[in-house]
């Protein structure tokens, strides 16, 4: 059976093409806004320990039609991926960066866009997918903007990745690329799904508020003295705790967004 | 002087009658009635749906329980004093039952407080329990209190997409599935917000709806209907979509339950009706088994009404599930498929015709 009557969809939803790619190599849903070419930007929005794809996709296809740029939201499914925000799982040592990369081949061939480059943004344990991906993979990432992560990988060759960066490959271009972190001026609760472990504590702070300020402050440090340094920011969004659809609505997400978008054009 | 029955009326004084009101088990679909403002007993002696009224239990038959505005299942005594509304009540598997014309002793036909005149009843149902009215409640100026003065504002839907929910029948898993697909989308991170639309009153799938997620629920009683059978079909599409513009406010999505199965005159009328069917994005069949299933697609199909998934009591069956997707050409999902993060949203986007699945 066929319907035939057009019925209204909700502006919220209203896709120019918007598809999901469901093979468990790459899974992840992609979203091209009207008028797309080649050149039009790309931003990779990583999901939660929550798994929370479609609400990446639901909360920024709204901004990605406006400010006319593509997402894919990939889907690291658990029993997959597991601890897919270190990029390489502990346990299983799958890979979550050749899933991203793969996840990128197959939308450029589907849409034509170039991905060669991307805007590269995650929440929570999205956020800590994201610098980690940035450091191993920084020729693809055009800025980079983590986003309430529970803790970070600080510049500090001295200390084991996944807390520092011990022995992990950094690319060359890893100086290079924008980090704009986001994170909520109230998030600072200690909820079940923090890494509250005594070293990361002592290394990091109690909560991701402090961690995102001093991971910021070491990377600048970290920055200070090596030529063609990409800058790194840090905005707190006012009054807004660990929550992705309120930290996508504000201003300061939007900006921040803005602002990496605009790296990538230029 | 005696409280009373049929059509003798008498009055309490203001505080005697609050005593009493504050005595008496209060039901379910008196929950958003400010009885503060009962004062004395009405001077009316014929009832309409939703008038508020003080009974008393003479005999317990089917319903020994009475649900209270929080959800408890009140046990009820002869001689209890009860807080209910009068309402009509179409209920294939239980009674068929109306508002009487007069205050003489009548029928508790639903556990949520339902005051009715039985016709007719289910082969499988006891007698209905058996309450004298002793009067409706009045207000200061003796009006009727009638739970429509306490609905919520009459407003308009706005832009969360809205999945409605119908069924075949009674018990083909409505319920089920829209909380089914409630906590898909709320583990998705979406913000849901539920509503039934028509029905008989009772807390029962409010709180299903809310324990699946919903951040917000609100039933046919928010809008002023202890039930909705034999209600008006303007005033009813005026209640649904005030009922979708509430579920959506603060929400990214809808779910919208409509009671019975689909040739219920009030879920047949609402679904015809083209200013309520103009708010539906997606419509998910709950069906009882494949003929039913076949049978209602073909329905919502003649009334041109976007059916996008079938689900319901007939994926407890895999012959039925694989029936009912070849002759429909529909997908059919279960419950787990429901409730998982990734295919409800899925599910969902495809329901607005947004989504491709590719290989």
């Amino acid at each position: 059976m066929r319907h035939e009557r057009d019925w209204p969809v909700s502006e919220a939803l209203r896709p120019e093409r918007l598809f999901h790619h469901a093979a468990t190599a790459a899974s992840y849903f992609g979203f091209v806004p009207a008028g797309a070419g080649p050149a039009t930007p790309v931003v990779v929005s990583v999901h939660g320990i929550s798994r929370n794809s479609a609400e990446h996709l639901f909360r920024l296809s709204a901004l990605a039609r406006s400010g006319r740029f593509a997402l894919v939201v990939p889907v690291f499914d658990k029993a997959t991926y597991g601890q897919y925000q270190q990029v390489v799982d502990p346990r299983k040592a799958v890979r979550a960066d050749e899933s991203l990369l793969a996840m990128l081949k197959d939308f450029s061939g589907r849409t034509g866009i170039n991905t060669a480059r991307v805007v590269l943004t995650g929440f929570s344990g999205g956020g800590q997918f994201a610098h980690r991906f940035a450091m191993m993979h920084a020729d693809r990432v055009a800025a980079c903007l983590p986003c309430s992560a529970g803790w970070y990988s600080f510049p500090d060759a001295g200390l084991a990745f996944p807390a520092g960066i011990g022995t992990l490959p950094l690319h060359p271009q890893w100086d290079a690329v924008p980090i704009h972190v986001v994170v909520g001026g109230d998030d600072t609760r200690r909820d079940p799904s923090l890494n509250t472990t005594p070293a990361i504590d002592a290394q990091q702070g109690r909560h991701r508020l402090t961690r995102a300020r001093r991971w910021t402050r070491a990377l600048q440090q970290y920055r200070s003295d090596r030529a063609g340094a990409g800058g790194v920011h840090l905005t707190v969004a006012a009054d807004v705790g660990h929550d992705f659809a309120d930290l996508a609505a504000t201003e300061a997400f939007a900006s921040a967004l803005g602002d990496a978008l605009t790296t990538l054009q230029g | 002087m005696p409280d009373t029955i049929g059509d003798v009326f008498v009055t309490a004084a203001p505080d005697r009658l609050q005593q009493r009101l504050l005595l008496a088990r209060r039901s379910f679909v008196t929950r958003r009635a400010d009885l503060g403002e009962a004062v004395q007993f009405a001077k009316a002696s014929s009832p309409v749906a939703g008038d508020l009224l003080l009974a008393r239990v003479e005999r317990i038959g089917q319903h020994q329980a009475l649900e209270s505005p929080q959800g408890r299942r009140q046990q009820m005594y002869e001689g209890d004093e009860i807080v209910v509304a009068f309402g009509n009540r179409y209920a294939p598997d239980q009674f068929d039952a109306v508002v009487p014309d007069s205050l003489a002793p009548c029928d508790l036909v639903a556990g949520g407080g339902i005051a009715a005149r039985v016709r007719a009843r289910h082969g499988r149902m006891k007698a209905a329990t058996r309450i004298v009215p002793i009067g409706l409640l009045g207000d200061q100026a003796g009006r009727v209190l009638n739970v429509s003065r306490f609905a919520l504002p009459v407003a308009q839907p706005g832009a969360a997409p809205v999945i409605v929910v119908v069924g075949t029948s009674m018990n083909a898993g409505k319920t089920t599935t829209a909380a089914g697909l409630i906590r898909g989308l709320s583990r998705a991170g979406l913000r849901v917000g539920a509503t039934k639309i028509t029905g008989t009153g009772s807390g029962g799938d409010l709180w299903s709806m809310r324990d699946a997620g919903a951040r917000t629920a609100f039933d046919f009683t928010d809008a002023g209907f202890a039930t909705t059978a034999g209600c008006e079909l303007e005033q009813l599409v005026t209640a649904a979509k005030s009922l979708i513009a509430h579920a959506g406010t603060g929400n990214d999505i809808v779910i919208a339950e409509i009671a019975d199965g689909l040739l219920q005159t009030e879920t047949h009328g609402l679904l015809k009706s083209a200013d309520f069917a103009r708010h539906v994005h997606g419509v998910v069949l709950a069906a009882g088994d494949a003929m039913g299933a076949v049978a209602a697609a073909r329905w919502l199909h003649d009334h041109r009404l976007p059916l996008k998934l079938i689900s319901g009591c007939l994926t407890q069956s895999p012959l039925a599930m694989r029936e009912a997707e070849s002759v429909i050409g529909l997908p059919v999902a279960t419950l787990e498929q429901l409730r998982d993060p990734l295919q409800a949203p899925e599910l969902c986007l495809r329901a607005f015709e947004a989504l491709d699945i590719v290989a």
